[in-house]
């Protein structure tokens, strides 16, 4: 036993160059797994403080009346309710401001933001307290005692009042400093007393929110709990619709860490498996090009189980050197890495919450890592140490490399530098087609990766705000407004600003190429649902025939036959995710009445299909709407292509004529690209991360696979030499074998790479993953990938053949003996 | 006759350690187109490192090395390559065959590196002058040690160079083998008039030769 360890420590050190591919490939299976690890526990423990941070509440029921509040308030499974009520819309410059009022029926509700500070709640009619950063918007200091003249909208549609207030709290609010989104974007919120609610609205109107917690958070599941959730609901008369689940909170108290282990399980999954074929490839090689070292070792009477002992006791050692680097490595990565993206999550993220400091070491993950690499390794021993168990004294003495089995060979009449290369290749078939296969294993890897992440584009995010163009313009109406029916679209249409004299101004600044037009309709009808109640309207809006075809891709339910649907009036439904709870279904047919401006008729549409996303909630064909017979514009809105390099004087008239009238806001491109970018960046990046070490572990093996084909060689190559064989040509010849395996890989890279890339991202899509919508051909990773193979493996085989022909042509060809 | 290759005061020198290894030292040598010289000496007296001088395996410490009336001492490797590939047929001890290719792929292959169209017929000659007709396509490690050298001696042939080398081309071969393989080796070298310098340890063999010359301690003896 003690002589098979010192001939394990001797052949490490021999085999210098294989032993370190090998640590390096063990290692960095480590800091993956290691990486790994640390991401998950790190990303718990972000949950669990953001969930604190975002309060206790188990879920808020929505639009609830005074006598539901009281039940809710009776009711024995509620443990804790706040309601809260938004009191008044802001009516200040195009601040989104509103005016709340909220109160404790049951205490225990706790909140991470939105506490006070300093002060105290507002108790009398003329007093306020909200963040300062409400305050400081409308140009007043945030200072307790400070007045403030605001002018507002009771529920949003009464008429405007304005009245004087005192500060008297402020309370936590979130650091938007950082941020860089526009104002538009931002609302800004502030809380009054429940006597001035009392003097506007009558407790019998009064729509409530209510932040609720239920018993038994500690002894039941997140399914229980919801059930729980429900039944109370359906116990004071609250739709489901109504119900706003806290989901993050009560995902990581009830169950903080099986959905992440499933994610986490499945990728180390992939990352075992694939590192579990490099290290078994380097080892099948290495016993192969050992057989004849093994045949001696037998032909003195080493038996088959010593054999095996050796290549484990040597495998094991090499894991003892890697593990430690790699868990030191692997935990340490993520550990600089987290900061960072967690400073660029808060920087668009609104709702996101500063964290504190992270617990990211967890012994038990730690142990595991360092468990799985071994049980890895030693499962990729398995085979090579059969094989090598296996191996004949005979062999010791004829073998030639190769198993040659071959015994003749067809051949060619003429021998040239490429031919010679092909035929090494073909002789050690198995040690060509394993590499091969482990390479392109790590590629087709990385171009499904590549698949999805390419498909993850800015683009796609931000154009869900611009569906085309560079620039939109959107009218900013109401639908259903009853104090100021002159900001419903119906009555903007009358007199639409979108009229053709604003268009032409629009087109005439220099540098604008074309400018489109979006529509829609407002309807009502008696169809019995939710959505249409008390006279409630909507929008509707039209398709084209190349429309139709799109949608016609992410169609859920039914099917979009363009033709068929001019002719039986039919249309698609917007909104699949709500069909249901609207109680519509395909084959409904629905009366609607139509709102052109002053006008109003009746039309009946047929519900032929169904879409998760459209900018209506019916899409009717180009052909249908045309026969409505209009008379009113209804352009909402209107986008803008310009000519690339006049975007930025383009973006200063729009913004110039945008600031001077608040009747419609203005999306840019640069600006939705930019918050696109960093969504997407966020989730790229570690991934490419995790990539590009897979695909170096990938490399490791080529390395190997070379070195093992010129080292073992050396003499062979001297004899080519000899006999004329050239630098250049010895060169070529190398780089000629290398090539194989490049192309090879890249071969199986782009077709089944990208096949399995397309699948990804089908199912990425069907999940809802990133938002994906488009799929991307990865084509900058396809050529980034062919370039680093190509010039990889050229430099490897230079370095190699260099460091061969540094030794005397002499030695080499004496080598043999 | 004229004389195909010549060295003039050729030196080559190792360091070792501590002392320097004369392995050819200021040696003056002249062979005629045609000629069967052999050369004698014990081991580790310099007739093989002479050899790899002579051809242009090895670079010289000081002299010169003509061969075919040019000096290749201070050739380049790639200059070199070119020499051993056109001028010089080598024959090893070992055989020292590419494994990868077939006995017929094996003699084509210095034609394949100098990019020369093969001369079928002449090769086929060769190959049955040797009596390897029925091996074509074997693979070397198929072949017996006798016909792993005949076919060695056909690669060194087969380019149809003016100076054939071999560095003990009967040393791995029982005497019968040896001694067919030599009797092979001198008659082609005289049917396509091929100069052949062969070192033996074999006194047989070195009496077969026009002239042997006898090397001691890097000194022609």
């Amino acid at each position: 036993m003690k002589m098979i360890n010192t001939l394990a420590v001797s052949r490490i050190k021999y085999n210098r160059s294989r032993t370190i591919l090998t640590v390096i490939s063990i290692m960095l299976t480590t800091v993956l797994l290691m990486g790994l690890g640390t991401s998950a526990v790190a990303i718990v423990d972000i949950n669990r403080q953001q969930a604190v941070f975002s309060g206790n509440t188990h879920a808020r029921l929505l639009r609830l009346n005074e006598e539901q509040v009281m039940m809710l308030s009776s009711h024995m499974d509620v443990e804790a309710l706040r309601i809260s009520n938004t009191f008044a819309t802001v009516e200040y410059e195009k601040m989104n401001g509103v005016l709340t009022f909220s109160k404790d029926l049951k205490e225990g509700i706790y909140q991470g933001i939105g506490n006070i500070i300093e002060g105290r709640k507002a108790e009398r009619a003329d007093e306020i307290y909200g963040p300062s950063a409400f305050f400081e918007r409308m140009g007043v200091e945030a200072k307790i005692g400070n007045k403030i003249t605001i002018s507002f909208r009771p529920n949003g549609e009464g008429f405007i009042q304005t009245r004087e207030f005192t500060i008297c709290g402020l309370m936590s609010q979130v650091d938007m400093s950082n941020v860089d989104i526009s104002d538009s974007r931002i609302v800004y919120g502030a809380v009054i007393s429940e006597v001035l609610v009392d003097e506007y609205i009558d407790a019998k109107e009064r729509i409530y929110d209510a932040s609720i917690r239920v018993y038994g958070e500690d002894e039941l599941s997140y399914d229980e709990i919801k059930e729980k959730i429900e039944a109370v609901a359906q116990n004071i008369g609250c739709d489901k619709v109504n119900i706003d689940l806290n989901g993050q909170y009560l995902y990581t108290m009830t169950d903080p860490g099986t959905e992440m282990a499933a994610i986490v399980g499945m990728i180390a999954f992939i990352i075992i498996i694939f590192s579990g074929l490099v290290i078994y490839s380097i080892y099948y090689v290495s016993v192969i090009t050992d057989v004849q070292e093994i045949g001696k070792l037998k032909a003195i009477g080493a038996s088959d189980k010593q054999i095996r002992k050796l290549l484990l006791s040597e495998g094991l050692r090499m894991t003892v050197i890697a593990i430690p680097i790699g868990l030191v490595l692997g935990y340490f990565i993520p550990y600089f890495a987290f900061p960072v993206i967690i400073k660029m999550v808060m920087a668009v993220s609104v709702t996101a919450v500063p964290v504190g400091s992270l617990n990211m070491f967890s012994l038990p993950v730690t142990l595991l890592v360092a468990a799985v690499v071994v049980i890895t390794v030693v499962i990729s021993l398995l085979k090579p140490m059969k094989m090598a168990a296996r191996v004949s004294p005979i062999e010791a003495i004829r073998f030639q490399e190769s198993s040659g089995r071959a015994k003749v060979r067809k051949g060619n009449k003429n021998v040239s530098v490429f031919k010679l290369s092909a035929a090494n290749l073909v002789r050690n078939k198995k040690r060509t087609i394993v590499t091969m296969v482990t390479m392109g294993l790590s590629c087709v890897l990385f171009m499904t990766l590549a698949g999805v992440m390419s498909s993850m584009s800015s683009e796609d995010i931000a154009r869900r705000n611009i569906d085309r163009g560079d620039f939109r313009l959107s009218l900013d109406y109401s639908v259903n407004d009853k104090e100021y029916p002159e900001n419903n679209l119906d009555s903007l249409q009358q007199e639409n600003i979108f009229n053709k004299e604003f268009v032409d101004n629009i087109e005439k600044i220099d540098g604008v190429k074309t400018v489109e037009r979006g529509h829609n309709l407002l309807v009502g009808s008696n169809f019995p649902s939710e959505i249409f109640k008390d006279g409630r309207r909507e929008r509707i809006t039209y398709m084209d025939r190349k429309g139709a075809a799109e949608y016609q891709k992410e169609v859920k339910k039914g099917e979009i036959n363009y033709d068929e649907m001019v002719a039986g009036n039919g249309a698609v439904f917007g909104w699949n995710f709500f069909m249901d709870e609207y109680g519509f279904k395909i084959g409904d047919i629905v009366d609607l009445k139509a709102y052109d401006g002053n006008r109003q008729f009746s039309f009946s549409i047929k519900i032929m299909a169904a879409v998760d996303i459209a900018d209506g909630l019916f899409i009717l064909p180009k052909e249908v709407w045309d026969g409505l017979g209009l008379e009113f514009d209804t352009t909402t809105d209107l986008y803008i292509s310009v000519d690339n390099a006049k975007y930025e004087s383009v973006k200063e008239s729009l913004e110039k004529i945008s600031d001077t009238r608040g009747d419609f806001v203005l999306y840019s491109m640069d600006e939705e690209l930019s918050l696109g970018k960093m969504t997407t960046a966020m989730v790229k990046y570690p991934m490419y991360l995790i990539l590009i070490i897979i695909a170096v572990i990938g490399f490791m093996n080529l390395i190997n696979t070379m070195i093992t084909s010129i080292v073992t060689r050396k003499r062979e190559l001297g004899i080519l030499q000899a006999i004329g064989l050239s630098d250049g040509q010895l060169t070529k010849m190398l780089a000629g074998e290398g090539m194989v395996f490049t192309a090879g890989t890249l071969i199986s890279s782009v077709t089944i790479g990208n096949i399995f890339g397309y699948l990804a991202f089908v199912w990425a899509k069907e999940n809802h993953f990133m938002s994906l919508s488009q799929y991307h051909y990865p084509l900058v990773e396809t050529i980034v990938l062919a370039l680093a193979l190509v010039l990889g493996q050229l430099f490897l085989t230079n370095f190699i053949g260099k460091r061969v022909r540094r030794q005397s042509l002499i030695d080499r060809i004496r080598s043999s003996e | 006759m004229s004389i195909i290759l010549e060295t003039k005061n050729l030196c080559k020198y190792y360091n070792s350690d501590e002392n320097l290894v004369k392995a050819v030292d200021h040696i003056d040598l002249q062979i005629e187109q045609g000629e069967f010289v052999t050369i004698i000496g014990k081991s580790g007296s310099g007739k093989s490192t002479l050899l790899h001088l002579l051809g242009g395996l090895d670079n010289p410490t000081s002299g010169e090395v003509w061969v075919d009336g040019q000096n290749i001492a201070g050739f380049s490797g790639e200059e070199l390559a070119v020499i051993r590939r056109r001028k010089i047929g080598f024959i090893f001890q070992a055989f020292n065959l590419v494994p990868s290719l077939n006995v017929w792929e094996n003699i084509v292959l210095p034609l394949g590196l100098d990019a020369r169209k093969v001369d079928e017929i002449f090769v086929k000659d060769i190959i049955k002058t040797l009596g390897m007709e029925d091996r074509v396509r074997n693979l070397p490690n198929m072949l017996s040690g006798g016909q792993q050298q005949r076919c060695a001696i056909a690669r060194a042939i087969a380019a149809k160079p003016s100076i054939v080398l071999a560095d003990e081309p009967t040393g791995n071969l029982d005497s019968k083998t040896g001694d067919e393989v030599i009797s092979l080796l001198k008659s082609s070298a005289k049917k396509y008039g091929q100069t052949l310098v062969v070192i033996t340890h074999n006194e047989e063999i070195a009496q077969m030769a026009d002239r042997t010359i006898t090397i001691e301690d890097g000194k022609i003896g």
